[in-house]
């Protein structure tokens, strides 16, 4: 319970008393503006009443989806047409929902199939037999291909580049002491000689 | 004063989007909305801002609103006090004082409470600083108890004690000044 003072109930009932100013009709003007810029939203639980149609934020909505579902099936068809002919369809196992009470085929959960890349299968394996079940493979004797044992590439590596001139190698020439100073500049460069100028006054 | 039927049959044509219905219940709680805003804010003008995006949000989510579970004056008020409270949010925050207890408050005398009126009452009450002022009307005015301002505040039931004990400090000071 609140700890309450003599005064507050007397506070309480002087400011129920306070005059208002006269703001309505520029209150509602921007309640009014608002309600318009924002429609209001249906957040009940109740389910709303039937409006007759989309607002405007159904429309944007439906187009966008139609526009993205659309992109999505030409990229799909666009993508299964170049690999068509040497795709090999991966082979997954559909387990339906052990219930009792479900007869019915559409209610049995598909797995979703990833779009994955697939690597198309050779031909030459199997030329009369594009699609081979499982247990056929058995009956036929293993083909013949030898795949060459993976090899540490990154060793010894060289990048051939054709038509390069071989430049000369530069080491330094370790039989000559090191000289001083400049390169380019010999002992005598460094010897201080006076010259005679007779134009110059002292 | 409204009906429980007009209410019912206002809150069913605001749902549907009525214009006209909204503009009706605006008016009908204007002034007690505006009064509730006006003991929160500074000046008419901020009361009249809290005051419209009230009921903005009052119309937005009327169709939350379940009139078995309580009054739309209530409901409203509410609402008007929630967005009081965020515009001083906006502007101040409603830090956490570990302040320490100030004992026993001086109380104001009646007699001196009685002798102001209502606009000198509103012009003391909105010289308290903006966290401060909240406090007390929800205390004082609304009636709400410290553990339930914490809540509606995010600072702590302490820190609330201490704005308010701090307010009425503050309130005595001034009113003994204005009376003398």
């Amino acid at each position: 319970m609140n700890e309450q003072y003599s005064y507050d109930p007397l506070i309480a009932q002087k400011l129920a008393e306070l005059p208002v100013p006269d703001m309505a009709d520029a209150i509602w003007a921007g309640i009014d503006a608002h309600l318009k810029n924002d429609p209001p939203q249906d957040s009940s639980n109740t389910p709303p009443k039937p409006s007759g149609g989309l607002n405007t934020i159904g429309w944007v909505i439906t187009g966008v989806a139609v526009v993205v579902v659309t992109a999505l099936v030409i990229w799909l068809n666009s993508g299964n047409k170049n690999q068509k002919n040497n795709i090999v369809p991966p082979q997954q196992e559909i387990k339906p929902l052990q219930r009792d009470s479900i007869t019915d085929d559409s209610v049995v959960q598909q797995p979703v199939m990833k779009k994955t890349p697939v690597i198309p299968a050779p031909t030459s394996i199997f030329p009369d037999e594009p699609l081979l079940k499982p247990d056929s493979l058995i009956n036929h004797p293993a083909p013949s291909i030898v795949i060459p044992a993976l090899q540490d590439t990154t060793k010894n590596f060289t990048l051939p580049i054709p038509n390069q001139p071989k430049l000369p190698l530069l080491t330094p020439d370790t039989t000559k002491p090191k000289g001083k100073g400049v390169k380019g500049l010999s002992d005598s460069d460094y010897k201080l000689l006076l010259k005679n100028d007779s134009g110059r006054n002292k | 004063m409204i009906s429980r039927e007009e209410t019912i049959s206002l809150i069913e044509e605001c749902r549907a989007g009525s214009r006209r219905a909204q503009e009706t219940l605006f008016r009908k709680f204007y002034a007690f909305a505006m009064q509730t805003a006006m003991r929160y804010s500074r000046n008419e003008n901020d009361a009249a801002d809290i005051t419209s995006v009230a009921f903005t949000k009052v119309f937005r989510s009327i169709h939350s609103f379940d009139i078995d579970k309580g009054s739309l004056f209530a409901w409203i008020k509410r609402i008007v006090i929630n967005e009081a409270i965020d515009q001083v949010k906006a502007k101040d925050r409603f830090s956490d004082y570990d302040a320490a207890d100030k004992g026993e408050i001086p109380g104001i005398d009646n007699h001196a409470v009685a002798k102001l009126s209502a606009e000198e009452l509103l012009k003391l009450i909105r010289m308290l600083p903006p966290v401060r002022q909240t406090v007390f009307n929800l205390y004082v005015v609304e009636g709400y108890t410290h553990r339930e301002i914490a809540e509606m505040t995010g600072m702590k039931e302490g820190t609330s004690k201490w704005h308010l004990s701090e307010a009425r400090d503050q309130l005595q000071q001034q009113i003994l000044k204005l009376l003398e």
